[in-house]
């Protein structure tokens, strides 16, 4: 998977959780929990649908890896390459 | 087990605590005693109409792009649309003082903070600082405790404007006596000042009844005349309820927002714990056309205190006529064709209320209606003899629709802020919690969820 893959699946993610929001007007490198108003329970949101679509188990310890979208890309990156 | 969560009470905060189970496809049980939802805030028919016999207006205002605003972010939580609700905000709002001291406020505060510059020359500098603390704060990281009069004197040294301005937020949510907690205080002055007053679109009865509906077709069950008799805790932890006819309905969580004081009953424990002396009587007053049209003023909610003291406490007679909030439902933008009404909401004394005889009872709503509207002509006008329809509630009304012991609207005076009640899968939500009104109940049901449900989903995503 590319990581242009990688990010488009994270924006239909994204925006199954907030289907108002404008997904383009998202900055890659600024954390998504300041830009999506985002809670914990959101943030769980996109974990279980990451691991429903790719059967990718993400443990607790790596969350703050997927803090922003380019964090993401780099963490899924290799998992969804190996 | 058949539901992951039993909620007791089909009021605003446990609806939104069990919407917010259904949004993550957990099945909520919600028990509600009475046969409607609603709880504090519900409705009733009487003379072929439908009144609300809740709060006069929905607290906490914004605009649809405002993301971050608490309304907006509570609505995204339960997956509600704003178009649900509409938002139909206030004309304007005015607290009334003796001897014609007066201030206007709106979702704009630039108009309060002009009405301090006018009429308290060299306050508005204090109020300046104490918006931007109250806008800074951050209330979820923040202790209880403290009054808030003494906080706000630190701001405002006029000792008038410093009254003036906690009124609303008294009257709007305080459990206590003359005075609120700090804590509430900020986020009631965020809520009705920074943020605003407006209603929904809808009548709180439809508003509920869609409540119940996202539910249910989530797959969560609403029962109606369904009390609790018992919360079965078993080793410090949650097993279920029981019914009153010895049914058991087991479940390894459970919310109830029916109050501290009923909670602490449901769980057996002897403690006392105040039920607070806090309580309305309420007329609602339909009017003709002709007497609303020439009415004074363009506000739609006033505030007014002419007893010459704080006002706020417990009356020693029936009611407190000279003390009181008064809204007019149809001057709220949009809402102009609709019947115009005036509601009057005055203190109240439970237990004379719970005194009188039945035929005392009838006379004395008669008597006290009559009082309240004295007070509310001399801010709006004469409309007494405009009146199409007259009905009223008191604090006994409230106790026997709500089961607040006392018809106390905003509950014990003792908070329970992290909703813990000392046992392991129960929590408390709602007035007891601290958050008061329709807004704030229902933020308090998607925290509470959110409690339970965080761990519940880690759970999973190690599975």
């Amino acid at each position: 998977m590319e990581r242009d893959d990688i990010k488009k699946a994270l924006l239909e993610i994204i925006r199954e959780i907030d289907d108002e929001l404008d997904v383009d007007s998202l900055d890659e490198e600024k954390p998504l929990r300041d830009q999506l108003d985002f809670d914990s329970m959101d943030f769980l949101d996109i974990v279980m649908a990451l691991r429903k679509r790719y059967q990718i188990q993400i443990p607790e310890e790596d969350y703050p890896r997927l803090a922003t979208i380019a964090s993401s890309i780099d963490y899924l990156h290799p998992r969804l390459n190996p | 087990m058949k539901h992951d969560v039993i909620v007791i009470g089909a009021g605003f905060s446990g609806l939104a605590a069990a919407l917010r189970f259904v949004r993550y496809r957990k099945r909520p049980l919600v028990l509600e005693a009475h046969d409607r939802p609603g709880g504090l805030s519900s409705w009733y028919r009487r003379g072929g109409r439908t009144f609300e016999s809740g709060l006069h207006a929905l607290t906490s205002f914004a605009p649809p792009d405002d993301r971050a605003a608490p309304i907006n972010r509570m609505l995204r939580q339960l997956g509600l649309s704003r178009d649900l609700l509409g938002f139909l905000p206030q004309s304007g709002a005015r607290v009334a003082f003796a001897d014609g001291v007066e201030l206007g406020f709106s979702n704009d505060i630039e108009l309060l903070r002009a009405e301090i510059a006018s009429r308290f020359p060299g306050e508005a500098d204090g109020f300046d600082r104490l918006c931007a603390f109250a806008r800074e704060a951050d209330p979820g990281r923040m202790r209880p405790g403290g009054s808030a009069r003494e906080f706000v004197a630190q701001y405002i040294g006029d000792p008038l404007l410093a009254s003036m301005l906690l009124f609303p937020l008294i009257v709007y949510g305080a459990s206590n006596e003359h005075d609120l907690d700090v804590l509430s205080m900020l986020i009631m002055f965020r809520a009705i000042y920074l943020e605003g007053l407006f209603r929904p679109a809808v009548n709180v009865r439809e508003l509920l009844g869609a409540l119940v509906a996202a539910i249910e077709d989530g797959g969560g069950e609403v029962r109606f005349g369904s009390p609790v008799a018992r919360v079965a805790v078993n080793s410090g932890r949650v097993e279920g309820v029981e019914l009153p006819d010895g049914g058991f309905v087991p479940a390894r969580m459970v919310i109830s927002t029916a109050g501290l004081p009923v909670t602490m009953k449901l769980l057996g424990r002897r403690e006392e714990v105040e039920s607070g002396r806090i309580s309305f009587f309420e007329t609602q007053y339909v009017l003709d056309r002709k007497t609303a049209a020439a009415l004074a003023g363009t506000e739609t909610v006033y505030f007014y205190n002419f007893s010459g003291g704080s006002g706020y406490r417990c009356p020693d007679g029936l009611i407190e006529p000279a003390v009181g909030s008064m809204c007019l439902p149809h001057r709220f933008r949009g809402r102009e064709g609709e019947e115009p009404m005036v509601r009057v909401t005055n203190l109240g004394n439970y237990r004379r209320w719970k005194a009188l005889s039945r035929d005392e009872y009838v006379a004395a709503k008669e008597d006290a209606s009559r009082q309240a509207a004295r007070f509310a002509e001399r801010i709006i006008g004469p409309f007494s003899d405009g009146v199409l329809f007259r009905d009223a509630f008191t604090p006994v009304t409230i106790e026997r629709f709500s089961r607040r012991p006392g018809g106390a609207v905003y509950g014990s005076p003792e908070k329970r802020w992290d909703g813990g009640l000392g046992v392991d899968g129960l929590l408390l939500a709602g007035t007891d919690q601290g958050l008061v009104g329709v807004v704030g109940a229902m933020i308090s049901g998607v925290n509470t969820a959110n409690r339970m449900l965080l761990p519940m989903r880690l759970g999973e995503l190690r599975e």
